[in-house]
């Protein structure tokens, strides 16, 4: 067994700043109730303008703007934290949490699959840069000591057992997660580093500080067992991402819904799954949210292919106030084949035609992309109807009489002149008449349907129509 | 008197492609490289011009560079009726590219396609997309996009009428990178504008049949006026 532990020390912050591109505007968040506000937590560009953590929020304010201050959120700070737990999940399905900064992930099944520990190691911190984590990790043989490798800041893999006894000698006492009074005990004996720990009789440090030290220590080194809940996705996606100010332009709001939607993409691929259907919500102050719902033609969990569905719907999508929050709830989870595009060489063929079918009808309307359906009628204008592209059936057209490759709807009223139709000159009928005569429950007469020239060698299809006044109509031409 | 000259200039190609390989200077891999890009022309033998897909007419695939409708580009169709068989001339090789893998899409087209008449030319309805934008900004932005998506097989459009060299070139770089057969129906009037299209053709009407024009063609030259004859009517 090999665990790798992410320790995320800037979570607080990051559930906010990970929300936009630029890093050099500073935010701060606050803690605390009422009156006794203080900075708990600041990032880069709002220590170079003088915040410094404890300091009242008045002060912070004045030094930054009221927008780029906002009070912690705790809850919004596990269900993070959870998301993340779900998004890990494409690595291992052995993940457990540490609340409130950490995660804990089984790696060693997964090594084969990802190439080796530096791979893993690389590619996990990689992709959670991309959803604006920065984390630090660990890699040991048991979880307590990977995770404080983690808080110490060592990321070197510990692969042995018997190599973690010296990889955690120089660490600091600090980081094991001790009372204030064992911590006092420690340091007025004058220990400071774990090593300087192990080397004292065990009966000893039991007696003066209480068996929670040696626990520890035990557990870390892999003496104890060290059982570890295991973490439960749930069986929805939802997620909220709070913008650190209220953002206008669609380029900010799309880089927000990219983190969504990489988050979600990560969770999805740990269950074999995708999704067909999605909503954003959109909260404004002031207003109610406006809601935008997506829905695909299959499966899908890609990121970068619902980014651009995205973008194309946005574009028209109305905003009536600045946005302060965006949540993204997913449809169900539908299973998805386990091969992916790039697998083989080239895309497949049948899911880049519904991709691209799908953004056009993201951008231009529903209503305006479609194919064509043959149905078994005589009446030339019910002979087909337009359906989902690539729906077509398998109907055969019912005439093998001439038929022209534009129909007009309505048929166009011509005029005559002695009983010979008229359309920029006289006509010259070639063939005909084909009578049709269908509809008699709905009203409908015989028409005699003729294959016309005009003047210019344009070939028409014309009826002529009704019972005692008979008059000439143009229904077609033959291009 | 036009396909007797075409059958001699035919005999005198084979009789150079003969005798070509003893010309060239033996094993010169600057003179090599030079001879094998595509934009080189040497008169009637473009070794490297791709195979384009049959239009159906013999006549015509004999005027025509590569033997048929090109590849991967532009091809423009000029006329100012409609009726006269501009889309008749293009339905067997649609035909045929829809048994294929790929959209045949239909963008911006004045009138709906009639679906029963596409079917009783051969035509796998599977295949079509209809695509009629309101915008005629999104008309150019829907050609591009379904070009470049790589499961075109051809697409039939009828671009907005002042249509700019530059838009024409993205759609013509579009089709190049999604190897799609683009067929766009323009007024007679573009003729006086220079295209970057691969093919352009003027069509008028004439009794019987076409008449053509090759106004453009990428590895051949303009041709006047010829009459392509219908064998049977729809």
């Amino acid at each position: 067994m090999l665990w790798l532990s992410l320790h995320l020390p800037h979570l607080a912050l990051e559930i906010f700043t990970r929300a936009e591109a630029a890093s050099d505007l500073p935010f701060v968040v606050m803690e605390g109730q009422g009156s006794r506000q203080r900075v708990h937590a600041r990032n880069r560009a709002a220590a170079a303008r003088g915040v410094v953590p404890g300091m009242s929020p008045a002060t912070a304010r004045a030094l930054l703007g009221e927008h780029r201050v906002l009070p912690r959120r705790p809850e919004a700070e596990e269900s993070a934290l959870a998301r993340l737990a779900d998004w890990a999940g494409q690595f291992t399905p052995t993940v457990s949490l540490l609340p409130p900064q950490g995660l804990l992930l089984e790696i060693g099944g997964s090594l084969l699959l990802f190439d080796g520990v530096a791979a893993l190691q690389q590619r996990i911190q990689g992709e959670l840069k991309g959803l604006g984590y920065h984390a630090s990790s660990g890699i040991a043989p048991t979880p307590s000591a990977a995770w404080l490798l983690a808080r110490a800041g060592r990321p070197a893999p510990v692969m042995e057992r018997n190599a973690l006894r010296s990889a955690l000698a120089d660490l600091p006492l600090g980081i094991l997660e001790l009372s204030p009074a064992a911590r006092a005990t420690l340091e007025g004996m004058g220990l400071r580093h774990i090593g300087e720990c192990l080397r004292l009789p065990r009966a000893g440090l039991a007696r003066r500080l209480g068996p929670e030290v040696l626990h520890a220590l035990l557990r870390a080194l892999g003496e104890l067992p060290d059982p570890r809940p295991l973490y439960l996705p749930p069986a929805h996606f939802a997620a909220r991402l709070t913008l650190p100010s209220p953002v206008e332009n669609s380029e900010g709001l799309i880089f927000a819904i990219r983190r969504l939607l990489d988050e979600m993409e990560g969770s999805l691929r740990g269950r074999g799954s995708g999704i067909r259907q999605l909503t954003l919500e959109f909260h404004h102050r002031g207003h109610a949210p406006s809601r935008l719902p997506v829905g695909l033609l299959s499966a899908s969990r890609e990121a970068a292919h619902l980014v651009s569905l995205l973008r194309c719907r946005l574009d028209a999508f109305p905003l009536p106030a600045p946005v302060e929050e965006i949540t993204l709830s997913a449809g169900e989870f539908e299973p998805l084949d386990p091969v992916e595009g790039d697998f083989f060489s080239g895309p497949d063929a049948k899911e880049t035609g519904e991709r691209l079918v799908e953004r056009l009808q993201a951008r231009l309307g529903a209503g305006a992309v479609h194919g064509c359906r043959l149905v078994p009628e005589h009446r030339p204008e019910r002979a087909w109807q337009p359906c989902p592209p690539g729906h077509s059936g398998a109907a055969a057209p019912l005439h093998p009489a001439p038929r022209p490759l534009w129909l007009l709807a309505p048929p166009q009223r011509l005029e005559e002149e002695g009983g010979i139709p008229r359309r920029n000159g006289r006509l010259r009928l070639l063939q005909g008449p084909e009578r049709i005569e269908a509809g008699w429950w709905e009203g409908g007469t015989a028409r005699d349907y003729f294959v016309a020239e005009d003047d210019s060698h344009s070939r028409l299809w014309v009826f002529r129509e009704g019972n005692n006044v008979r008059h000439w109509f143009l229904h077609g031409i033959f291009s | 008197m036009n396909n007797a000259r075409h059958t001699r200039s035919h005999s005198r190609l084979e009789e150079n492609d003969s005798r070509l390989p003893a010309r060239e200077p033996a094993g010169n891999p600057a003179i090599e490289t030079l001879l094998q890009r595509p934009d080189l022309w040497r008169g009637r033998h473009s070794p490297l011009l791709p195979e384009g897909l049959s239009t159906g007419y013999p006549a015509l695939d004999a005027r025509l560079p590569g033997h048929g409708w090109p590849t991967g580009a532009i091809t423009e169709l000029l006329c100012d009726r409609e009726g006269i068989g501009e889309l008749h001339l293009l339905l067997p090789a649609l035909a045929a590219l829809s048994h294929r893998q790929g959209w045949i899409a239909w963008v911006g087209s004045p009138h709906l396609p009639y679906a029963p008449a596409l079917a009783a030319h051969g035509f796998d309805l599977a295949r079509l997309l209809v695509v009629h934008p309101s915008q005629p900004g999104d008309r150019l932005w829907a050609m591009e996009q379904i070009l470049r998506s790589g499961s075109c097989g051809a697409l039939v459009g009828w671009p907005p009428a002042a249509l700019g060299e530059r838009p024409l070139r993205r759609l013509q770089l579009a089709a190049e990178e999604g190897k799609a057969f683009a067929f766009l129906f323009r007024p007679g009037t573009a003729a006086r504008v220079p295209s970057p299209a691969a093919l352009r053709l003027r069509l008028e009407a004439a009794a019987g049949g076409l008449s053509l024009r090759v106004l453009k063609s990428r590895g051949g030259w303009a041709e006047g006026p010829f009459h392509l004859p219908w064998h049977a009517v729809a």
